[in-house]
Parts: C-alpha cells; sequence; structure tokens
C-alpha cells in the first residue's frame, strides 16, 4: 500500500497534524473574514440569514437521524440475520478454555504475584489465545519497522548515490518490491527461502554467530551476568544524569550531563563487572541453545514485511530529500563539503521532518499487513482468530474485537508518530 | 558530445576513491548474479510445470466448454486496458505498436499451430491491447469517453461471464477482474465519502471522517473477512450472493475510504475561486461540486488514483482468505501438486515476472500521466 504519496498529496490528515492540516485551517479563517462585512443588515436580511441557520440546523438533524436510522436498521438486519441463523451474539466464549495450542507467543496469566507473561496453552481460555496473537503482532510488528526503516534508509540512500551500479541496484530493488504483491512475496520467503534452507545439523554462517535453518533462524543475543544486578545501581545512576541532561536547556551543560552518564557506566563496568555477556547461539541435532531464536515462520513475516517495507521508505527518503531546496547542496558544496557530508549533515537532518508524517502512515500499514500472517500460519492476531472462530462458531464477535484492536493499533502509532512529528517541528521552529 | 565509454565510468563508477571501491565490490556481484539468473532461466529451470498448468495460472478452474467465454473476456479487457494506455502514451509511436502488435498475432498464430492455446490466448490478447492502443495513441479523440467505456465494458464481460458460474472464475482473469471491478465500484463511493468529508454540515462531516479513519486503520484482510460474514445475513436467506461478490463487497468498503483520501486531496487543491465563480453564477451547491470542483479534482488527483489501483491489484490476493483461487492462489494450487512440488521456484518466477510486468505497466501509465499533466499545466 501507498500511504506515503497518499500522505504525500494530503498532507496526512491523521499522522502529519502539522502541514497541510493547519494550513486548511488558516484558510478556512481567511476566507471568514472576507466575508461579508459586519455591515447593519437590514430586517429582511436578518431575517434571511436567521431563516437559513434555521433551514441549516433541520437538515443537520436529518442528516444525522439519517446517518442513526441507516446505522439502526443495518444493525437491526445483521440481528435478524444472526436469528435466523440461530446464533446469537455473545462474548462468553472468550472465557471458555481454547483446548488448541499455539506455535508461539505470550499471554497474560494470573500467577502468584499478580499478572505475567507466560507461554500460551490449551487449558488457557480464547480471550487468553486471542492476546497472544495481539502479542505476536505486536513484536512482529516492532522488530518490522526497525528492519523496515534501516533498510529504507541505507536503499534510499543508495538511490541518490553517484554510482551508477549501486544506484541501478538500489532502483531495481525498489520496483521489484513495490510492483510485486506483498503476500506473493511473504509466501516466496517462507517456502522458497526459509524452509528450504539447511536442517539445524548443518546450518551456520558466519562462524556459529547466526545458525540459518528450516527449524528457525537465531542470532546472538545478550544474558545478564551475576555482576547485572550490581551494574544495575550503576545503570540507574547513569540514567538519571542523562534524563537531566535532556531537560537542561544550555547544550553546554547537557553535553556535560551525557558526558557524565558515559562516565558513570564505563565506572560500572571497572567497578562491577560486565552486566551482560553474549550468548552465542548453540546448536546440537535437534534444539539450539542459547541465542535468541525465530521460528521459520516469523523470520519469514519479518523479513518479508522488513523488506517489503524497506522499498517504501526508501522512496520516502528520496522523495523528501529532493524536496530540499538545491541551494542547501550549492551552499554545503560551496563551504567545501563532500557529496556525502552534504547529504548526511546538511540535506538528510532537514529531510526528517518531510519523511516523519509519511513514515509515520508507514508504520501504521506495517501492522496492518502482519495479518497475512495466516497465509503461511503465523500465530498472529488475525489467524488465531480464525482459529477461535473455527471452533467457536463466534466469526462476528471475534473479528469486532479484533478490528477494534487493529483500529487501537493504528490510532497508537498515529499518535506517537504525531507527537514526535510535533516535537522536531518544535526543536527545528527554534 | 559524445560521451565515451571511458569518460561515462570515469564519472559514474570511479568518481571518487570510494565510489571506486564500491565499484569493484559491485561489478563482479552483479556479473554472478546476471550470469547464475541467465543461466537458471535458459537450462536449469523446466518451464513445462508453467506451460503445462498456464489454463489453471491464467483461468483458474473455469470450465473447459465454456472457455471461450475467458477468451472474449480476456480480450475484451485488454482491448480496454491497451485504449487507456494509449491515451498516455507517446503519440509518434503508434507505429511501432502496429508492428510489434503483428508480430505477436503472428506468435499467436504459430503456438495456435503447435497446440499451445494458451500461448496463443495470450499472445492474442497482447497483441489486441497493443492495436488498440495504438488506435487511441492515433486518435486521441477515440478515448473521449474512457470511463464510461469502461463502465460498459466491465459490465458487458462480467454478464458474458455470470453463466459459467461466478464461483468458478479464477487465475489472472479473476486477479484482473477483482481490480477492476472493485475500482470501478470504489471511486463513486469515495468521491461521496470525499464530498461528505468537506461538506458544510458538522452530522455528515463526521460520520463520513469517522467511516474514512476506520477503514484506513483496520487490515484489508478483516474488510474482507467481515464483508464475507456480514452480507449473508443482511440478505434474506433465499438470496444467494457469491462468495466473489462477498469478497469484492470489503474490497470496495476498503478501497473507497482511500479513494477518498486522494479525491479530498484533488477537491482541496482545487483553487477556492473555481467554487466562487461558480456561485457568483449563481450554480446550486450540488452542480458547484459536481460540474465545476470535481472534473478539476479528478484531474489532479489521476497519478494517485492510478497508483491506488495498482495497490489494488497488488491487494488481490487477500481474497485467499475467503477461499478464492485469485492469480497468486491458482500458483499454489499448482505447487500443491506432488508431481509439481520440486519446481516451485519456476511457478514463482513466473508469478513474479507476470506481478511485475503488469504492476510496472500500471505504475509506468501513472507516471506517464504525471508528466503529461505537468505538461499541460505549463
Amino acid at each position: 500500500m501507498k500511504p506515503d504519496e497518499l500522505s504525500d498529496c494530503i498532507g496526512s490528515s491523521d499522522v502529519s497534524g502539522e502541514g497541510t492540516v493547519s494550513q486548511v485551517k488558516l484558510s478556512s479563517t481567511e476566507s471568514r473574514s472576507f466575508g461579508r462585512p459586519p455591515s447593519p443588515a437590514s430586517q429582511s436580511e436578518l431575517k434571511r440569514r436567521r431563516l437559513a441557520r434555521t433551514r441549516a440546523a433541520a437538515i443537520q438533524t436529518l442528516i444525522l437521524a439519517g446517518i442513526v436510522a441507516a446505522v439502526l436498521a443495518f444493525l437491526g438486519m445483521v440481528w435478524a440475520g444472526l436469528r435466523r441463523h440461530g446464533i446469537g451474539f455473545s462474548l462468553d466464549f472468550l472465557e471458555q478454555p481454547a483446548g488448541f495450542n499455539l506455535s508461539e507467543g505470550l499471554t497474560i496469566a494470573k500467577s502468584p504475584h499478580g499478572l505475567s507473561l507466560v507461554p500460551f496453552n490449551s487449558q488457557q481460555t480464547y480471550a487468553q489465545a486471542l492476546f497472544a496473537g495481539f502479542y505476536n503482532t505486536l513484536v512482529v510488528t516492532l522488530i518490522s519497522i526497525v528492519l523496515a526503516t534501516v533498510v529504507g534508509v541505507i536503499v534510499g540512500v543508495g538511490r541518490m548515490s553517484r554510482n551508477w551500479i549501486v544506484k541501478t541496484w538500489a532502483w531495481a530493488f525498489v520496483e521489484l518490491i513495490r510492483n510485486t504483491p506483498l503476500l506473493i512475496q511473504l509466501i516466496f520467503w517462507y517456502f522458497a527461502v526459509l524452509l528450504q534452507l539447511p536442517s539445524l545439523a548443518d546450518a551456520s554462517l558466519l562462524h556459529g554467530a547466526l545458525i540459518a535453518s528450516r527449524q528457525g533462524v537465531f542470532i546472538p543475543w545478550l544474558v545478564a551476568t551475576p555482576a547485572f544486578s550490581r551494574y544495575a545501581w550503576f545503570a540507574g545512576l547513569a540514567v538519571a544524569v542523562f534524563a537531566i541532561g535532556v531537560l537542561l536547556r544550555t547544550p553546554g551543560r547537557r553535553r556535560a550531563a551525557f558526558a557524565t552518564g558515559a562516565g558513570i557506566l564505563v565506572l560500572g563496568l571497572a567497578f562491577a563487572g560486565r552486566p551482560f555477556s553474549i550468548d552465542m547461539p548453540q546448536a546440537s541435532a535437534f534444539s539450539v541453545a542459547g541465542g535468541a531464536g525465530f521460528s521459520p515462520e516469523m523470520a519469514s513475516l519479518i523479513i518479508a514485511l522488513g523488506v517489503n517495507f524497506a522499498a517504501y521508505v526508501a522512496e520516502v527518503v528520496r522523495g523528501a530529500v529532493q524536496s530540499i531546496d538545491k541551494g542547501q547542496w550549492e551552499a554545503a558544496a560551496a563551504l567545501g563539503l563532500a557529496h556525502r557530508e552534504s547529504l548526511w549533515v546538511v540535506v538528510l537532518p532537514q529531510a526528517v521532518r518531510v519523511i516523519l508524517p509519511s513514515l509515520g502512515n508507514l508504520y501504521v500499514t506495517v501492522a496492518k499487513s502482519t495479518s497475512f500472517a495466516i497465509a503461511i500460519g503465523f500465530p498472529d492476531m488475525f489467524s488465531v482468530y480464525g482459529t477461535v472462530a473455527n471452533q467457536t462458531g463466534r466469526a462476528l464477535e471475534g473479528i469486532i474485537i479484533v478490528m477494534v484492536v487493529y483500529t487501537l493499533i493504528s490510532l497508537s502509532i498515529s499518535a506517537i508518530a504525531n507527537l514526535y512529528n510535533r516535537h522536531v517541528m518544535k526543536k527545528g521552529a527554534r | 558530445m559524445a560521451m565515451t565509454i571511458g569518460r561515462w565510468a570515469r564519472h559514474n563508477l570511479f568518481a571518487s576513491p570510494s565510489s571506486s571501491l564500491l565499484s569493484l565490490v559491485s561489478i563482479p556481484l552483479t556479473l554472478y548474479v546476471a550470469i547464475f539468473a541467465a543461466r537458471w532461466v535458459l537450462f536449469t529451470a523446466h518451464w513445462s510445470v508453467v506451460v503445462d498448468n498456464l489454463a489453471v495460472l491464467l483461468v483458474g478452474t473455469f470450465p473447459g466448454d465454456q472457455i471461450w467465454r475467458a477468451l472474449v473476456a480476456g480480450a475484451g479487457l485488454s482491448a480496454l486496458f491497451g485504449m487507456t494506455l494509449g491515451l498516455v502514451l507517446i503519440a509518434k509511436r503508434w507505429k511501432r505498436y502496429v508492428v510489434i502488435a503483428a508480430a505477436l498475432a503472428v506468435a499467436a498464430a504459430v503456438s495456435y499451430g503447435m497446440q499451445l492455446q494458451w500461448l496463443a490466448g495470450a499472445f492474442g490478447c497482447l497483441s489486441i491491447a497493443l492495436v488498440a492502443c495504438a488506435a487511441t495513441s492515433r486518435w486521441p479523440q477515440i478515448g473521449r469517453g474512457m470511463g464510461l467505456l469502461w463502465l460498459l465494458g466491465v459490465g458487458a464481460l462480467c454478464a458474458l461471464l455470470v453463466p459459467a458460474g461466478v464461483d468458478r472464475w479464477g487465475g489472472l482473469l479473476l486477479s484482473v477482474l477483482v481490480t477492476v471491478i472493485a475500482t470501478l465500484l470504489s471511486l463513486p463511493v469515495g468521491i461521496l465519502l470525499a464530498f461528505g468529508r468537506n461538506s458544510r454540515f458538522s452530522s455528515l462531516r463526521l460520520a463520513c471522517s469517522g467511516y474514512i479513519e476506520l477503514m484506513r486503520s483496520v487490515p484489508l484482510v478483516c474488510t474482507v473477512y467481515w464483508s464475507w460474514i456480514i452480507i449473508p445475513l443482511v440478505f434474506p436467506p433465499d438470496i444467494h450472493i457469491p462468495d466473489l461478490a462477498r469478497g469484492v463487497a470489503g474490497f470496495v468498503l476498503f478501497y473507497a475510504a482511500y479513494a477518498a483520501e486522494y479525491v479530498r486531496a484533488g477537491i482541496q487543491s482545487v483553487p477556492r475561486g473555481q467554487s466562487e465563480a461558480a456561485q457568483s453564477l449563481g450554480f446550486s451547491k450540488l452542480d458547484e461540486s459536481f460540474i465545476v470542483v470535481l472534473p478539476q479534482a479528478l484531474k489532479a488527483v489521476i497519478p494517485a488514483l492510478v497508483g491506488n489501483v495498482l495497490d489494488l491489484f497488488n491487494n488481490v490476493p487477500a481474497l485467499f482468505i475467503i477461499g478464492l483461487t485469485d492469480f497468486l492462489k491458482a500458483g499454489q494450487t499448482v505447487l500443491a501438486n506432488p508431481q509439481y512440488s520440486s519446481s516451485q521456484y519456476e511457478v514463482y518466477v513466473f508469478l513474479f515476472a507476470a506481478y511485475l510486468a503488469i504492476g510496472s505497466l500500471i505504475s509506468y501509465g501513472a507516471r506517464r500521466i504525471e508528466l503529461k499533466m505537468s505538461e499541460g499545466a505549463r
């Protein structure tokens, strides 16, 4: 999907908040002030205006009544249809035990000390199953967003490279990805790449640091050492100093605070010892110990979404850089900066303000696109819903829950993007 | 100023030390990839799996004795596409299109002679598309009422295809049909929503923007599945509604919201003076919106709307959720056959190539329209 283009031409109603929307408001107030001057109107004119106002109010009421009636009629028809098929509408099924297992995913459960996240098992309820799906959706969304942003910025910069081969590769990547469906990419990654990898016994890349097998992908991860609790004191202190640094106004003091924080972190290393050690994945014949693992489904979903949206991010980055005034490049060149320095130091920081609203829209689309996971059997929220609906027959109730949750996810991503955007705009305005 | 290869390479490959380093790494890599790909395509791959299953890939499980309907529909759709494309292509090149079309027609005849009916049909459709393309690029006045032609043409083609059984439609034909139908239906809804969102009446504005924002924040798969569930509940039990219509309704609901946002952007781009001029000429509010503002608004966002069509086409595979066999699903059905399961790369590469060809054509069209309009504005 191309929310980037959408926001390009609309200025995005929900994400940018700043650009076009405020302009629109401006122009509407403008027109009002240019409208009829508040001259002492004649009696008939007053009467005419009152009449117009009454008519407008009547039309408003009629429209409102029409909308409400249409919605009610629709609900009534659905209700009648449900009755006709002998299905009611209730959310009781959420409390019943699920009786099926999910291949992965954590859910909320009651434990001796409050609520905690535990792996889902078949004794838990349908609600908990849906939560596990929600958890999986969130994890995949977050990792894919990070991956897409990093790869996308690299490809976007590659498209503006002066090196012809790099430029062409980046162009070909973007065209291939954007002109083919996400679903075929996802299916290709899963069936034709991930499932074709060697089995665990003879899979290893980069001298064992990365294990890519058809049982899953495993990467090194950090684990806490015994020194972790001692180090936590230093880390806490450093965080406090950093927080103070963020609040400070003068750049010099802020820099000093950040330096102090970094110093505390280093001191902590000296006094308390290393808080983390790198845990390398160790493969045996059937399982992997250590490291962090992704199932083939999750890995292919993350790769497919990350790679797909990287192409869109690349286009956003390129469009934003092109929108920066040529004079900026020339000024940078006049100051003696090389092409690359001008790009990274002068142009990209300005382009960020153009990029952000589009990126927010893209991130919403990433979250929505995780629902394709059902095609490869990854238990995201929508595919867990599919199983639940199959078992309970509560298709309508379930889809309403799922749609509400997706709406909440989208709205919160938009809200975060909006907040961050406002923050950046404010900083730029100074 | 003739550019020698040496100078070109110095400028584009070895402009700076880091660029040279990149080139030294990327040139061998590119050559390796190119040789590997060429060897695979020409020698290693067994393309027989695609040729044998071309019928499934193109029309799914369409009944064999009704196949002429699918062929006529394919030809009609090709003609419509060709005509539309011809309007935006470079007019001077129409002779070239005719030559290519003739070559394709010969290829179609040859492959028909070799008993490869499907290949013949595909070549024939391409040839028709190119002839139509040449016709409209030579005589643009043919394409004056293209929108109406699309509406009538697709209606006629659907009427032609319905007797074969709506549930039997599949493959590439289904993908294209769903794209076209959903586009044609969602655009008017989107226009109404856009005007609703810009309305003077706050209640209408609220309802329209609520609908648009809701649709834009749920996944397409959800919308399609929801409409698939809800439609049989709403209609009386004695009316049978095919799965396809239930799915397409979801697409229309979903893409109407997106179309509305594009159209709204277009409406906002129309100068205020236009509607003020209409008001001073005594136009009613309705006439002002639909006669003065809308045509200009639509013209401004045609490239974005074409991009939306590409997006729709790329999302048609979501129909798998309600068990329909679109192009991608048809490929997966072929691979589900144990006989062919070993040649999945061939099938996927064919699907990628076909999707890429159609998608690139659509985005090329969008780019051309944008170019043409910026020329006109100058």
